[in-house]
């Protein structure tokens, strides 16, 4: 990390760095744009991150190709959600946590399924029980790198 | 019409810093636990498994190491910003479902459940909210008083039938409890007193309520007069209105390795004093006066032994890091004697007020200009970077004197690049 020394340039500092604190106002002709000024666009607000049951993931490896989700997204996850059907679902299926979809069966049973086929389906109201840590809800993917 | 009797519940997280821990280590849950302290000195925290292996609280961890591995035991340097971040996710959970929450500490909170009507459903679900939203486990105690809430919570983890909530608001039940808890089980009662109430013939919870208030008074003073009243149902331990601004502030810790030479302890007392002064900014106060406090291992017996403290005015109060530091970098010079092996530097800041509380002196130097804004933008850039982003020049980026930290894990709550993996 390289260093930065601090110095006494308090106000240019200002200029720069607190362009979005400090509300910039017009102070000759005043617009009507000003009543029906908005807040901007957030993403937090969007997602819901910051609120206590909202968690952000890390895909670590191409295993998750077959959802169309890279190596290095970040995963939205909401561990308030209750309906599964047709989600992915973050799951701790002994070994870390996983991404699998949900999905039932002709007879309502439901399925965890990978994104590659290979990999054996998991029953999930089978014998053993399994945990649903929460639901993806968002795929943050950066696409310009 | 008589306003609705008060009911309090204590909602605590069980083995918190482990907890933590194994919400983001699934492979930690099926496995004993045990967190350590700063500098990995000694056990801090245990999961109750490791309660069991019998690894005691505050046992060196040098000297347990050899042990706990053949067990299979996991141990994590203490992780804060991870453990902050969790406890911050839980008590907003709480204050959403409970009327008022008084946070008591970084894993328990006052519920305020006066008017609910089924107290002991919303301890449920409060309970199964945490666990699902989370993944802490906590037991609630549920009562008329602080203090039987306290017990009624401790009874909740002892006896697995309750599932971690009990609600004693009713009095057969309450005089059930008391009779069964040991003295030294009730809060506020500590290891002296509690054996100092045995030789009263007091060993339970109930024979302390029922003891003579008058001797209790005489004896112990106000505290064990007012906990006695507590456990009679009579509440004397209100709501905070929140704690008052801190009157002191202070940063010390140890060092990973003795320094003798006084270069890389001024790096430290430089990280100290930045770290102080960002604290003491963000509760609004100046600070006058202040000490700075230098100090070998004074435990050991055999070896050079020194500790030494100065406390220094400031020219005007401030809240500005570069004067704070010019001055304790002073103090340091006058304490510090070469050949020691210190492990240990201090600085307290003192003499607190209120930014804009005092009428500024006429006389005094003048602060530097845009030194408020400039501390707010560092502080901000800090906040949003991470600690230590922007920092005096003294302080390195990897510094020789930091903590041992060797098994800390990842910042999974609060760093994008540092999250909890997935994988397919």
């Amino acid at each position: 990390m390289p260093s930065l020394s601090i110095l006494a340039r308090g106000e240019r500092l200002r200029e720069r760095l607190l362009a979005d604190a400090a509300d910039l106002r017009i102070t000759g002709f005043q617009s009507p744009a000003e009543d029906e000024k908005e807040e901007g666009l957030s993403l937090d607000r969007l997602t819901g991150l910051g609120a206590p049951h909202i968690w952000g993931v890390r895909v670590l490896d191409d295993t998750l190709l077959g959802f169309g989700i890279f190596p290095g997204d970040r995963l939205i996850v909401n561990r308030a959600a209750s309906h599964l059907d047709n989600k992915l679902v973050v799951v701790d299926l002994g070994d870390g946590y996983r991404v699998r979809l949900v999905q039932r069966d002709l007879f309502g049973g439901r399925w965890l399924k990978a994104a590659d086929p290979i990999v054996p389906d998991v029953q999930l109201d089978g014998e053993e029980i399994v945990e649903i840590w929460g639901v993806v809800s968002w795929v943050v993917s950066c696409v310009s790198s | 019409m008589s306003a609705p009797r008060r009911v309090f519940a204590l909602i605590d997280c069980n083995s918190f810093y482990c907890s933590c821990e194994r919400i983001c280590q699934p492979e930690l849950k099926r496995r004993p636990v045990v967190v350590l302290s700063n500098n990995d000195g000694c056990v801090i925290a245990r999961s109750s498994e490791a309660k069991a292996l019998g690894i005691g609280m505050g046992a060196a961890y040098y000297k347990v190491r050899d042990e706990m591995r053949r067990q299979g035991v996991v141990a994590r340097s203490s992780n804060y910003p991870l453990y902050a971040d969790i406890s911050n996710r839980v008590m907003r959970v709480m204050a959403e479902m409970l009327p008022g929450i008084e946070v008591y500490s970084i894993d328990e909170a006052w519920g305020d459940m006066t008017g609910v009507a089924d107290p002991e459903a919303l301890g449920r679900s409060i309970r199964e909210r945490l666990a699902r939203e989370i993944g802490m486990p906590v037991g609630v105690g549920i009562s008329t008083t602080k203090t039987l809430a306290k017990l009624a919570n401790w009874a909740a983890k002892k006896w697995k039938g309750t599932g971690g909530v009990l609600d004693l608001t009713d009095p057969i039940r309450q005089e059930k409890l008391l009779r069964l808890a040991p003295v030294s089980e009730v809060w506020g009662v500590g290891h002296r007193s509690a054996a100092k109430l045995t030789t009263l013939n007091i060993a339970t919870a109930w024979d302390l309520a029922q003891f003579d208030i008058g001797t209790l008074r005489k004896t112990f003073g106000v505290t064990m007069e007012r906990t006695a009243r507590e456990l009679r149902g009579v509440s004397c331990i209100g709501f905070n209105e929140g704690p008052p601004p801190k009157e002191a502030i202070g940063t010390s810790k140890m060092f990973g390795v003795r320094q003798t030479e006084l270069p890389p302890i001024r790096e430290a007392l430089a990280a100290y004093v930045s770290r102080a002064a960002e604290k003491l900014r963000a509760q609004n106060s100046l600070c006058g006066t202040i000490q700075v406090g230098l100090q070998t291992q004074l435990a050991q017996v055999d070896g050079p032994r020194y500790a030494n403290a100065v406390t220094m005015a400031l020219p005007a109060p401030t809240d500005d890091t570069r004067e704070i530091l010019a001055l304790a970098q002073r103090g340091l010079s006058q304490i510090y004697r070469p050949g020691y092996p210190f492990s240990k530097c201090s600085i307290l800041l003192m003499d607190l007020s209120q930014r804009g509380e005092m009428t500024p002196d006429l006389f005094a130097p003048k602060p530097r200009p845009g030194s408020e804004q400039l501390m707010k933008v560092v502080d901000q850039i800090n906040q949003r970077e991470g600690r230590g982003a922007v920092r005096i020049g003294r302080v390195p980026a990897k510094p020789s004197w930091a903590m041992r930290r060797e098994m800390l894990s990842q910042r999974y709550t609060t760093r994008w690049d540092e999250v909890i993996g997935v994988r397919g």
